[in-house]
């Protein structure tokens, strides 16, 4: 994000000064979702409504899909295990191997979200709502607001975040259907070069570029030799290589991290 | 920088190795529009989804963020997802398959090198890319 945007974001959620209640905070975590993110967020969920059409969805399960996994990756791995044939219990571990960091990522967020009282409930309804994009703006967000009514906001921003794709997924399953076949090609590009993105941006140890780059090249080769069983084995040779070889330079002293990279 | 020449480098290698297998139909039937499929759904979708964040919730406590085991399946994770995202470009579904392969290998890189050159905006990398996609497609 850029330097405006994060003054505006502070501007924003600064007045947030005598009582407010817990409804008040939900309506303004929903109206913070109109933003650079959200917007590339919906356009990425036009791709994602676009890939279910073509891999043979239907409009109530592509739906379904993003209203109840609400994590493109998975969503992504999914429709592309059910579309090539892939045997269920084989699709549920690659899509569950996708779902693994959003443990990490709740367990660093939760605390910042935890206020005075314990709301075991509500922090499992938040919960729904952590995926990468959601996450990030969170992090940014969060500190603006009290500590009592981040829960809250933080609801009221996931849910509305949560229409958003559904909207953008209903968009591009219609879409699919109507525009030139240029158009339709570009929509389903959008979903790859997001997630090549992503990956690079959030990479931050020796470890996360090597599976990237691992990563790139076994998928392609191992589809040939494993229809079928290649994504697992992309992710746990790749992954099991990077962590290795990060391990080891870790081990020499090297630490791992990359003092160069900014942020 | 580096990083953008690496990845199209390994991109280009794998095309390599293209074949002419294209995304199935095997959906539609495995799926049809039953109560079936929204349990299929929820099986392997929802059911190994949503687990991951109640036990964030539950371990949000008293975890390492650092431990080992949580940096290899941060490792496992990145590599299937990076494994998708040159699998989707070389043997890429529906649509996507009319456009030649050196296309769209071109626009992936083209988009990887916009975010860098564009000081690291995402829009900016996936608007360059799928500028270079749709001008490609164009002009052919």
């Amino acid at each position: 994000m850029t330097v405006r945007e994060d003054k505006a974001a502070e501007e924003g959620e600064s007045a947030w000064a005598g009582e407010i209640a817990p409804g008040r905070a939900m309506l303004r975590g929903a109206a913070a979702v109109p933003s650079t993110p959200a917007v590339v967020l919906f356009c990425t969920f036009i791709g994602f409504g676009a890939l279910a059409h073509e891999t043979g969805f239907t409009l109530g399960q592509a739906l379904f899909t993003t209203a109840t996994i609400f994590a493109l990756p998975g969503q992504v791995v999914l429709a592309d295990q059910l579309a090539r044939g892939a045997a269920i219990s084989t699709a549920a571990f690659a899509v569950m191997l996708t779902a693994v960091r959003l443990m990490p990522m709740t367990v660093a967020l939760m605390p910042e979200m935890r206020g005075t009282r314990a709301r075991r409930a509500l922090e499992f309804v938040a919960c729904h709502f952590i995926a990468v994009t959601s996450w990030i703006e969170a992090r940014r967000r969060l500190p603006f607001v009290p500590r009592d009514l981040r829960l809250p906001y933080y609801i009221g921003f996931g849910s509305a975040l949560c229409t958003a794709t559904l909207v953008g997924t209903v968009t591009g399953f219609a879409l699919a259907r109507e525009v030139p076949v240029v158009i339709a090609a570009a929509l389903l590009f959008l979903t790859p070069v997001y997630f090549i993105l992503s990956l690079v941006a959030t990479m931050q140890t020796r470890e996360d570029q090597l599976a990237v780059l691992l990563g790139s090249a076994l998928g392609p080769l191992l589809f040939l030799f494993m229809p079928g069983f290649d994504l697992l084995a992309t992710g746990l040779i790749g992954g099991t290589m990077a962590y290795a070889v990060g391990r080891m330079a870790r081990g020499e002293g090297a630490g791992g991290r990359m003092p160069w990279r900014r942020r | 920088m580096a990083t953008a020449l690496m990845l199209a480098a390994g991109a280009a290698l794998s095309a390599g190795a293209q074949s002419g297998q294209g995304a199935g139909r095997a959906a539609a039937e495995l799926f049809g529009s039953g109560w079936t499929a929204y349990g299929l759904i929820l099986l392997a979708g929802f059911a190994v989804t949503e687990p991951w964040r109640w036990a964030g919730v539950i371990f949000s406590k008293n975890l390492s963020l650092d431990s080992e085991i949580l940096i290899w399946v941060r490792a496992v994770s990145t590599a299937l997802v990076a494994g998708l995202v040159t699998r989707m470009v070389i043997f890429a579904p529906g649509a996507l398959e009319g456009v030649p392969l050196w296309l769209r290998v071109l626009a992936f890189a083209a988009g990887i090198a916009a975010y860098y050159l564009g000081r690291r905006i995402l829009a900016v990398g996936i608007g360059g890319g799928v500028l270079v996609l749709i001008a490609g497609q164009l002009w052919l």
